[in-house]
């Protein structure tokens, strides 16, 4: 079997989804890359609140894990340590952001928002789209929201605020053929019944050509409702479901922290950084 | 459903007799037009109404009707002393709810009592005369006592107020209000049933003869009848008879002439002849033939009341004569007025007594089923306080008397005495007070001595508090093994919810209303009488009516008339009296909670208005067709109608249980028939408000929607809009509660979308790992991470400040420091000795620095007293840690200084923390899984939750599945789905939808496994359902000890996790080591690590020395030492001091 070589194909590119193509590889494959981007990519989050005032109808361990779980910006993540790796004792410049936060309500009520957070660092921010930021709280007349938060460099696995994805996710890609002998030897009533059989219309019949084909084979959620169809009617090989072997369809949503092209990337120097570890040891220990 | 038998059908729907001919049969075969949206007079109805209106009416009616009543028939205070002394009271009132002090210028919130721990109550005043001497003074508006107000009724403060006001009075305005606030408290007096009073009963007694029985109830006495057979023979039976009197005797005795009278009022057919032969035949052999006689023998028979030696006899000791007639006047069915010792009225109903019983010897169906709804009675707040306060009022009046005896007696007054400075309202007040913080009801006249009346309401969840408000306690013993009580009767159709009842001991006996049950307040009974006296009816009062025309057994056609279980008298055309009697109630002439019950196997008509029945709204239908009609539907959606209209209008009414035996109810309009008199509202209105709280109940196993009834009420949600404005001593609340992605209709009529209790989890129904079986869950550790299942727990802590009686106070002390530096112990402390709110508690803090003088005793006019004079009593926290919330100061009316510290933690869910979806499917966290390792569909969603799928076959909760089914398509269409009980959303309308969106119709997905990335092999059912976070955590439970402290007594380890106690190693455990032969291992539990003790034991005497020295033998020379367990030792002293001598004879090994 000659070496194979993965390849990526990208389907889709946009501001904070992309849909791609990885062939000729495993599952494992697939899935270590998917498994590294939920866990093991680092971002940015707050993970340290300080409450100097907090008169707010939520309690402070309620606001700190709402300030936890907004999304910062990663893309200058390498830049900082990891707090447990950092020479500092505490937490110091290169492990960590701190971000101030002073709101007081003065009309009738407020909202606190992810845009009321000022960030020491330019690099590391809130996300913000459009005009949608993130509600932390509704502050009442009168009352007081004070606080420093710090934000430190932390992974997935530890807590789900470092995800940097909100969807991971790989699906095999069906493959899904029609035995056109047996169709034909059908009777159009038939034909249309197994058309309509799928309930995501995979198949489409030409009333024209009187021939039934695959239309949407993406659509196909494996429920073998054709298949059904098929052996009640006494062709169980009129049509075959499967995958196409060694074909992954890759979506990654992020959650704003990190590109998705960044977390892919960082998910696959981090495989890379892994398997170097492996060959570094395997190398030690059997001492070629 | 209650539907008599049929071919009496034409007899008992007289509406239709007559009117049959007037219309076209042949349209009754047309289909009947459904009344699109009847349901919507449900939310009207509770709109008007509320969820606890029973409770609010019943206390309204006390404290604006009845209250004046009782206080009429106390009214007028005499003394022997000074015959021209009196006391009256003229006018009653119950004031606006007010504190003792002037903190907020006498007006008090339900909130504030709270949190101050005052009792919400309102003064009662009395306008009253009186002589001061040889004057007669006037006053207004003295108070004479204060009674507890039920939250919400007419007189709270509360009424009336729009959710805005509420909530600057710190209320909720979905708060049901219905309870008390005692003390702090919050109390709800429970709804008690009983049988029905003054009612006729036929059953069988203990040696399967049939008796009757008749427990009699007026304001004044209380009394219980029966007529028991013996042998063939009847007598009567009272508790004031030393022995059962013959009952011709009694009848003799009530001067009833001639056997031939007598025959005629029980019946002259030949049966009830034979059957009361034997009992006359007994009468004559007594040699009773005479009235005079008859007494004479009732009078012997009478129990001889020893009377207390201090009451003086009274001096003219009346004959045994008088004494006999006295009794059978008053006592016996004391509930049936005798006037000028006229007894025709009571001899009827005695020989109606005997009558049934005849009649019951030869149909064993004419016996009454004691678990029949139609006999029960429920007894709510207002009927208990109306109790509470006239044994309360006659108590104040018997000690104002008293006070007025002793001051009249006094020799030489100096002033003037005036009664009205005695007036303290003490007595009532504390009364109350008493009565409802206990929860023993203890009524001296009438020998009733209850307890657990009252309960603390539940604030769990809000659901919870709602459902103790419809919660119903039975007066029934508990530990008796009876099934018939227990079981669902089904007379309770419709007006008791058939899930909601608990499992174990109270099984059956707690219950709870039905959604839209209503219980009756008494209502007037003279005008009542009246109008059914104009509508034909005769009474047996005026002497004219002979005992055939009452029996009905010469031809007569007459049907006894009851009004309240007393005879009235006789219509000869019932069916015609009680059409009318409906017909004018529906015209609103008579009240609506009026009934009208005929009953044909016992030919009498019994007409009801007492308080305490239950009855339900129903659509009245004539001519097979609704009277509702869509009409009607639109203008109630526009707000022209409103319920009570509909009841005005004749549209609907109120039946109560036995009005429903004489009608034909259906529950759609399909099911119309002709003789169908009315239609359900709404199905789902059979369900509490626990069970209503279910998605597809109607698909799952019974038993399933029972236990979720009781989970429901542990779910961790938001209590309250003012939850976070309490202090309640412990309140769990959830982070991000949600509303159910299925939702019933009683979950948007009762506000539970408001103030929810749960999460909707998208759960995967497969195994995982092996740590889910038994019912335990796996979690999503990320979806924790976001926020599932994230709850608070607030706690009270409080402290007072006391002051004692040689008026030195406690204080609280400044903290601690030396050198500048904090004492560790007193870091979270704020200058003032409590703790700084915001400040983490851990183990050892103190957080009220307490001090309390030494000297509490003896007056010291020492003002400034020194630190010397005190010793710390300081809180300390022992406990995981948790940080302070609150802190509130403030007093008590008891003029106690109170400190109230909230402490507050957050949990994430751990490992054995318990969730509950609501089909009584519980579980707890067995396994928490990281995201990557989750299974994941093809859009990357992985569940929060995986489920077992085990948990399915044997429980046959399909509701859960279908709730599961429900969710997932409402959250592609961006809606709730409704999964209301018998309706909701059906299965294939949901298929489509999940179609529609490129799902499965089945709910299945494909998964890929998060740890391999392989597809999973078979499809996997996955959705949301809706979770419970239940209120049993791990960290409130979990508990170990090595070595810890132990019981004085018997030097053995102290038991529970309160107390650090040990971890018992019980009889099974032990019997186990006994079989294994470990007998070192169990010497070293049951004793080593238990309570081993060294004793000196003489060889000679055998008995316990001490060390070294036999005190009986005087002798060191004996003596051995050995280890035995201290509660041993222990059990020896004791015997010895009992004056046995345990002796221990020792070998050597």
């Amino acid at each position: 079997m000659p070496p194979r070589q993965p390849q990526i194909e990208i389907v889709e590119m946009k501001k904070d989804s992309m849909t791609f193509i990885l062939s000729k590889t495993d599952a494992s494959i697939a899935n270590a890359l998917r498994r590294v981007m939920i866990a093991e990519t680092p971002t940015m989050s707050i993970d340290l609140v300080e409450f100097e005032n907090n008169t707010s109808v939520l309690h402070d361990e309620f606001i700190a894990h709402r300030l936890g779980l907004i999304p910062l910006t990663s893309s200058r993540v390498e830049k900082f340590n990891f707090t447990r790796e950092c020479s500092c004792t505490d937490n110091c410049e290169n492990c960590s952001v701190r971000f101030n936060l002073h709101v007081t309500c003065t009309d009738d009520t407020k909202q606190v928002t992810s845009d009321d957070l000022f960030s020491t660092d330019a690099d590391v921010r809130p996300v913000h789209r459009e005009d949608d930021s993130i509600v932390i709280v509704k502050l009442a007349k009168g009352q007081e929201l004070k606080l420093t938060a710090i934000a430190k460099k932390g992974v997935g696995k530890e807590h789900a605020k470092w995800q940097p994805t909100c969807i991971t996710t790989f699906q095999y890609d069906p493959d899904i053929r029609i035995n056109q002998n047996i169709m034909d030897r059908l009777d159009e009533e038939k034909k249309v019944k197994f058309a309509n059989s799928c309930p995501v219309k995979v198949f489409a019949y030409d009333k024209d050509t009187r021939t039934v084909s695959v239309e949407a084979a993406s659509n196909c959620v494996y429920c073998q409702e054709c298949k059904f169809y098929s052996n009640d009617i006494g062709h169980p090989d009129l049509v075959h479901v499967g995958y196409k072997p060694e074909r992954y369809i890759f979506t990654v949503e992020s959650s704003g922290s990190l590109e998705p092209q960044e977390i892919v990337l960082s998910a696959l120097s981090i495989l890379k950084t892994k398997l170097a570890h492996v060959h570094e040891n395997l190398k030690n220990e059997v001492d070629f | 459903m209650e539907e008599p038998a049929p071919q009496k059908i034409e007899d008992t729907t007289p509406q239709d007799m007559d009117e049959g001919e007037l219309y076209d049969h042949s349209k009754l075969n047309d289909p009947i037009k459904r009344v699109e949206d009847k349901w919507k007079l449900l939310p009207a109805f509770l709109k008007v109404r509320g969820l606890v209106r029973q409770h609010i009416d019943s206390f309204n009616y006390f404290v604006n009707v009845e209250i004046k009543k009782l206080m009429k028939a106390n009214e007028k205070i005499t003394t022997d002393a000074d015959p021209k002394f009196f006391l009256k009271y003229h006018n009653i009132s119950v004031g606006r709810p007010s504190a003792d002090d002037d903190m907020n210028g006498g007006d008090v919130t339900p909130h504030e009592c709270r949190l101050r721990d005052l009792t919400y109550s309102a003064p009662i005043s009395a306008d009253i005369e009186y002589t001061r001497g040889v004057q007669i003074v006037r006053k207004k508006g003295v108070t004479i006592g204060r009674l507890p107000i039920m939250l919400r009724s007419s007189k709270c403060i509360l009424t009336g107020k729009n959710p805005d006001e509420l909530a600057k009075l710190g209320e909720c305005s979905i708060d049901s209000g219905g309870y008390f606030i005692c003390k702090g408290n919050e109390k709800v007096i429970l709804i008690q049933e009983q049988l029905s009073k003054n009612r006729i009963i036929i059953e069988l007694d203990n040696k399967k003869n049939v008796c009757a029985s008749v427990t009699s109830s007026t304001e004044e006495r209380k009394s219980k009848t029966n007529v028991v057979q013996k042998n063939g023979k009847l007598y009567l039976r009272i508790n004031t008879f030393t022995d059962d009197i013959p009952i011709i005797v009694v009848l003799k005795a009530m001067g009833m002439q001639s056997d031939q009278q007598i025959i005629s009022f029980i019946g002259s057919k030949q049966d009830f002849v034979d059957g009361i032969a034997a009992s006359f035949q007994e009468c004559y052999s007594l040699e009773i033939f005479t009235r005079q006689q008859a007494l004479e023998y009732i009078g012997s028979k009478i129990k001889i009341v020893f009377r207390s030696p201090f009451k003086a006899m009274p001096t003219n000791r009346r004959s045994k004569v008088d004494e006999a007639r006295d009794i059978l006047a008053t006592v016996l069915l004391s509930h049936v007025p005798v006037k000028n010792y006229d007894f025709r009225m009571k001899y009827t109903y005695l020989t109606l007594m005997i009558r049934r019983i005849l009649l019951a010897n030869k149909d064993p169906h004419a016996i009454d089923d004691k678990d029949y709804y139609g006999n029960k009675r429920l007894e709510l707040a207002g009927q208990l306080l109306s109790l509470m306060f006239e044994d309360l009022l006659k108590k104040f009046n018997n000690e104002l008397k008293k006070t007025a005896e002793s001051n009249f007696q006094k020799q030489n007054r100096v002033q003037v005495f005036d009664i009205s400075a005695c007036m303290t309202p003490k007595t009532i007040t504390d009364g109350f007070i008493h009565a409802i913080s206990t929860g023993n009801w203890t009524v001296k006249r009438f020998k009733m001595n209850r307890s657990g009346i009252t309960q603390v309401l539940s604030r769990l969840s809000f659901i919870s508090a709602l459902g103790h408000m419809t919660r119903m306690n039975s007066q029934f013993e508990k530990t008796r093994k009876v099934s018939g009580p227990r079981s669902l009767q089904p007379s309770q159709f419709g007006m008791l919810c058939p899930a909601d009842t608990p499992e174990g001991e109270a099984c059956g006996l707690v219950k709870n209303l039905a959604l839209m049950t209503h219980v009756t307040t008494d209502d007037e009974e003279p005008p009542l009488a009246r109008l059914a006296i104009n509508l034909g009816v005769l009474e047996v009062d005026i002497n004219t009516l002979s005992g055939e025309e009452i029996t009905g057994d010469g031809g007569m056609k007459g049907y006894l008339v009851f009004l309240n279980g007393q005879i009235l008298g006789i219509h000869t055309q019932p069916h015609i009296l009680a059409r009318s009697l409906r017909l004018l109630r529906r015209q609103g002439r008579v009240k609506e909670f009026v009934s009208v019950y005929l009953h044909d196997e016992q030919h009498s008509v019994y007409i009801a208005s007492d308080g305490g029945r239950v009855c339900r709204p129903l659509i009245i239908v004539d001519k097979g067709r609704p009277r509702v009609t869509e009409e009607h539907i639109r203008q109630l959606s526009d707000g022209i109608f409103a319920f009570d209209d509909f009841l005005k209008r004749g549209l609907i009414e109120y039946l109560d249980v036995n009005e429903e035996n004489n009608s034909m109810i259906a529950v759609y309009e399909k099911d119309i028939k002709p003789n169908t008199t009315h239609l359900e509202i709404e199905p789902l209105t059979v369900l509490g408000v626990c069970a209503g709280l279910i998605p597809y109940p109607h698909h799952n196993q019974s038993p399933r929607n029972t236990y979720q009834c009781a989970m429901g009420k542990q779910a961790i949600g938001a209590i309250a809009y003012n939850q976070l404005n309490r202090i309640d001593t412990l309140l769990y609340l959830m982070v991000y509660p949600q509303k159910p992605m299925v939702k019933t209709k009683t979950i948007e009529l009762t506000g539970y979308e408001k103030v929810p209790a749960g999460q909707n989890a998208t759960v995967a129904v497969m195994s995982y790992s092996g740590y889910d079986i038994e019912d335990a869950l796996v979690l999503n550790k990320a979806s924790i991470d976001r926020g599932f299942g994230r709850c608070i727990v607030l706690k009270k802590h409080a402290t007072s400040v006391k002051k004692y009686i040689n008026n030195s106070l406690d204080r609280l002390g400044a903290p601690l420091e030396e050198n500048g530096i904090r004492n560790k112990k007193h870091e979270k402390l704020d200058l003032d000795g409590i703790v700084s709110p915001g400040e983490q508690l851990l183990n050892g803090d103190v957080y009220v620095n307490k001090q309390t003088p030494k000297n509490t005793t003896n007056i010291n006019n020492n003002e400034n007293r020194s630190d010397a004079e005190f010793f710390d009593t300081p809180s300390t926290w022992k406990s995981n840690p948790v940080f302070a919330d609150k802190v509130m100061l403030t007093s008590t009316d008891e003029d106690h200084f109170l400190i109230k510290m909230l402490s507050r933690s957050t949990r994430r869910p751990e490992l054995g923390d318990k969730f509950s979806s609501r089909h009584g499917q519980k579980g707890v966290v067995g396994i928490i899984v990281n995201q990557e390792d989750m299974p994941f569909n093809h859009q990357g969603m992985c569940p929060d939750i995986i489920m077992n799928p085990h948990g399915y076959p044997s429980r046959m909760t399909v509701g859960k599945l279908i709730e599961l089914l429900g969710g997932k398509a409402g959250v592609f269409e961006g809606r709730h789905g409704y999964g209301t009980a018998f309706g909701g959303d059906k299965v294939e309308d949901i298929s489509r939808v999940l179609v529609k969106h490129g799902y499965n119709y089945s709910g299945k997905d494909t998964l890929t496994s998060g740890v391999t990335g392989e597809t999973l092999n078979a499809y996997i059912y996955f959705g949301p359902i809706y979770y419970q976070k239940l209120k049993h955590m791990v960290m409130d439970k979990m508990h170990a000890r090595a070595r810890g402290p132990r019981a004085v007594l018997t030097r053995q380890p102290t038991e529970g996790r309160a107390r650090n106690g040990g971890l018992r190693l019980g009889e099974m455990e032990r019997d186990c080591l006994i079989a294994y032969g470990a007998s070192a291992l169990l010497m070293e539990r049951l004793m080593v690590s238990s309570d081993q003790f060294t004793v000196f034991v003489c060889k000679d005497c055998g008995l316990l020395g001490y060390s070294g020295w036999c005190q009986f033998c005087k002798s060191s020379l004996t003596m051995a030492r050995i280890n035995i367990p201290y509660a041993s030792k222990l059990l020896f002293q004791e015997l010895q001091a009992m004056n046995i001598s345990p002796r221990l004879k020792l070998k050597d090994l």
